[in-house]
């Protein structure tokens, strides 16, 4: 599927099938927004738990997919057995509650995987 | 969900919905629960999203099948439903056995089912919560 496509697959449905079986679905609400003339306040609440963290401005979702599986690698997970992954990385990649995070957590249920950011 | 909705139990409800814990996800295997996850409230955790998942047959993932059957009437579909994927804030997709996906709000419900689906999603959300207190302690 190419980086374009990926835009097409509805919100929850699978994005990619890695070759262990795990599936990578979409989720629409970590995906980025336009942050430009946000207050703090207004950023705080539309990347807060209600909301979803979101990834940073002008990350493409085969990037997403990209942190997902590396993490998915680095932690062997294996198909039918639950987990739940994080990892920090050098450089900002997204925004939590109003703040730019480093750190990407992986929830995977034992078939379906998803990465948000979160505060460390 | 017995009462009639009137302004002032819609109001209720509204801001009951408001609260979290909130539905992020469930999906399911053929007719089983497979999985639910919530994004908890915060008196029982600051992370965001907790995952249940669900192995054997035990009382909570048929009680929210029970639910989701219920949903699955109230918003006319004739498939059953294998995944509800939390959208931020107050909206949902809603998807079907044969591929087909709803998503919430919409002009093509009313706004009463829209509460009562909301609602319905909530009570899943609290179960899955009260569970993670259980096998907490």
């Amino acid at each position: 599927m190419s980086t374009n496509d990926l835009y097409d697959v509805p919100d929850g449905q699978t994005l990619v099938v890695l070759g262990t079986g795990i599936e990578i679905v979409r989720r629409r609400k970590h995906e980025p927004i336009h942050i430009d003339g946000l207050d703090q306040q207004q950023l705080a609440s539309r990347t807060g738990k209600k909301s979803g963290s979101k990834f940073l401005p002008g990350t493409r979702l085969d990037q997403i997919v990209s942190y997902t599986e590396a993490i998915l690698t680095e932690n062997n997970a294996a198909l039918n057995t639950s987990g739940t992954y994080t990892q920090t990385f050098a450089d900002h990649v997204g925004i939590a509650s109003g703040v730019r995070v480093r750190t990407i957590t992986v929830l995977f249920d034992g078939r379906y995987a998803h990465a948000f950011p979160v505060a460390p | 969900m017995d009462k009639e909705l009137t302004a002032e139990t819609m109001e209720a409800l509204t801001a009951a919905c408001m609260e979290l814990p909130w539905l992020d996800e469930i999906r399911m295997n053929v007719d089983h629960v497979h999985a639910v996850t919530i994004i908890p409230s915060d008196d029982v955790s600051t992370e965001e999203k907790l995952t249940l998942t669900f192995a054997g047959e035990t009382a909570l993932p048929q009680r929210i099948s029970g639910l989701m059957q219920t949903i699955t009437t109230e918003l006319g579909f004739e498939q059953p439903i294998t995944a509800i994927v939390h959208g931020g804030g107050a909206g949902y997709t809603f998807h079907q056995a044969n591929g087909c996906s709803l998503s919430i709000p919409t002009d093509d419900i009313s706004a009463k089912t829209y509460l009562r689906v909301l609602f319905l999603l909530k009570e899943i959300s609290l179960m899955a919560q009260a569970q993670f207190i259980v096998n907490a302690k």
